[in-house]
């Protein structure tokens, strides 16, 4: 709520600047994870900066406002977000409530306000002008309108244009299936999934599904459909078009690091990294023991 | 109270270095052709593996009615799978993260940066060492004599063979960032795969005069998986071992050599 009074504020400023010369020191496109980060330390290293953001959405956080109300990060917290600001929150309250604050995954509600508040904060601090529902023109070059095309604005940038759209992540509720569907044949993305079980349209126990999709989406909407709908494993058909290796302990580095060690054969590389497993296995049991242990003294 | 994943947790608070590092796959049985990056720890694979109807058959190309009931088509196989007419298909098919784009430079030119991964994800410290070297450009803070160095041994440059003045003069600062920080694709080849290493040794390199400045940035970024108490950056290291199988990594001499440059300027962060 408190996000979209930021918009409804920028709108304001819009209508202000209409067909104004803008000027910054750096005119950043996109106000998703990776223009946020950045933005973060540039300010944190150079306190005076000016910067404008312009984004197509109503509000900071990128993909993560359109994508499924049950997404959790796929890594720990505590290494993603915004260095000037944890994302995990306070500590001792996570280990007040039994939660290694190493184990928190925040879910989209925690990332969408995290990056909001960080808006709202360099919006006060006066280091950020932000233009939500604006797309940048990248054939002109230095201008941006508003989404319905009533403001346009030409920026003089003193620095740099930083764009932040070149990776953006496409998530299924901006992305319809590329390939033809008969009328009447039921696909959903997991967002509207999640809207037909709470609105309870899905009458969920005799149904079958069919998972398309092997990647993180593709395994958070196993894991919706068996721990939150309790829908029977042998209900669910798992389309894989290509199988992935996937990180097991939270080390993005280790197949460059096994790479080394095995001259850039890969095959190799993959096999040390696999063969390894066992020792990582008996050293979870211990840790599990000595970490209830502790907790029950 | 039994906590599920702790060892994911415990393992990352260590030196990554001296775990047994660790990749999965959803079946034992199957080889896996790509390599992706979501954490998928022991309670969450023992979940996916519940599900014992996994069709590989490559991606599908249409769902289509047939005697009342529906036909999955897939491009990798003339067969086609059969499910009754009120199955639910969830689709989750988009690209996802870095949406395939081809990024070749980061430092785009004088008035233009393009953000993209400096190492393998997560995304965001990539970004925010990027908002790092940017500041430190902007405000003289970088080491753009040895960043010269470097850029001259990979693009086989040797500024003292050049004979006019004007060639003399340093390149401006933008050519040569755009010429040796690369981005992180997931392309195959050697080159790409250690662009992490590759990558951070730089940033310690160029981040400042006194290496340990960025050094110690990074330890104090949260972002950063060197802040994990315990772990080690281990470039000084990483380019001991680039240099001596270089050739057989696939290096050119010319990135050897800037390999050389760079264990020499890392010396100071020599078991760090």
């Amino acid at each position: 709520m408190q996000v979209k009074k930021l918009g409804e504020k920028s709108s304001i400023i819009m209508s202000r600047k209409k067909s104004t010369l803008l000027a910054c020191d750096y005119l950043v496109i996109g106000a998703g994870a990776a223009s946020l980060a950045f933005i973060d330390t540039l300010i944190t290293e150079l306190p005076s900066v000016k910067i404008i953001l312009v984004d197509k959405n109503s509000v900071p956080g990128g993909h993560w406002q359109h994508a499924y109300d049950y997404v959790h990060l796929h890594q720990p917290s505590v290494i993603y977000g915004l260095a000037s600001k944890q994302l995990e929150g306070s500590w001792i309250k996570l280990i007040l409530k039994l939660t290694l604050p190493w184990k928190h995954r925040a879910s989209k509600k925690e990332i969408v306000k995290y990056y909001g508040d960080f808006v709202k904060e360099k919006i006060a601090a006066k280091n950020l002008i932000y233009y939500p529902n604006c797309v940048y023109d990248f054939e002109k070059g230095y201008s941006f309108s508003s989404l319905d095309e009533t403001f346009s604005y030409e920026v003089k940038v003193r620095e740099k244009v930083v764009n932040g759209v070149l990776g953006e992540c496409v998530v299924p509720s901006q992305n319809p299936v590329k390939f033809p569907v008969d009328d009447g044949v039921i696909v959903m993305t997991p967002n509207e999934l999640y809207k037909a079980y709470n609105d309870s349209k899905l009458q969920k126990w005799n149904k079958k599904y069919v998972v398309m999709g092997g990647g993180k989406t593709g395994m958070d909407a196993i894991v919706y459909l068996l721990n939150t709908m309790w829908v029977k494993p042998r209900n669910i058909h798992w389309i894989i078009p290509h199988d992935g290796w996937f990180l097991h302990y939270g080390d993005p580095w280790s197949r460059e690091r096994a790479l080394l060690r095995t001259n850039g054969d890969d095959e190799m590389a993959l096999e040390l990294l696999e063969k390894s497993s066992e020792l990582v296995i008996i050293l979870y049991i211990v840790c599990n023991i000595s970490y209830h242990c502790f907790l029950m003294v | 109270m039994f906590s599920y994943g702790i060892i994911n947790e415990y393992a990352i608070v260590c030196d990554p270095s001296k775990f047994p590092e660790q990749i999965a796959r959803l079946d034992p049985n199957v080889q896996p052709s790509r390599y992706k990056f979501p954490v998928v720890g022991p309670f969450l694979l023992r979940t996916l593996r519940k599900i014992k109807k996994v069709i590989r058959k490559g991606r599908v190309t249409a769902l289509k009615f047939h005697q009342e009931r529906i036909q999955m088509h897939f491009d990798e196989s003339n067969q086609y799978e059969i499910f009754d007419n009120d199955t639910i298909f969830v689709h989750c098919t988009s690209p996802g993260p870095f949406n395939d784009a081809k990024v070749k430079y980061l430092f785009q030119s004088e008035q233009q940066l393009d953000l993209y991964l400096l190492f393998a994800p997560p995304v965001t410290i990539s970004m925010s060492m990027l908002g790092y070297l940017e500041a430190a450009r902007q405000s003289n803070r970088l080491d753009m004599k040895y960043a010269e160095q470097l850029y001259s041994a990979i693009h086989e440059r040797n500024p003292s063979d050049d004979v006019t003045e004007e060639k003399k003069e340093s390149l401006p600062v933008n050519e040569i960032l755009k010429g040796i920080v690369f981005p992180f694709t997931l392309e195959e080849g050697t080159n790409q795969k250690l662009v992490s290493l590759l990558n951070q040794a730089i940033f310690l390199a160029i981040g400042d005069m006194d290496p340990m400045i960025p050094y110690k940035w990074l330890k104090s970024n949260r972002l950063s998986m060197l802040s994990i108490p315990g772990s080690k950056v281990k470039s000084y290291e990483q380019m001991e071992k680039m240099i001596l199988n270089g050739k057989e990594l696939g290096y050119s001499e010319g990135f050897i050599e800037m390999f050389r440059l760079l264990k020499t300027k890392l010396e100071i962060l020599k078991e760090k």
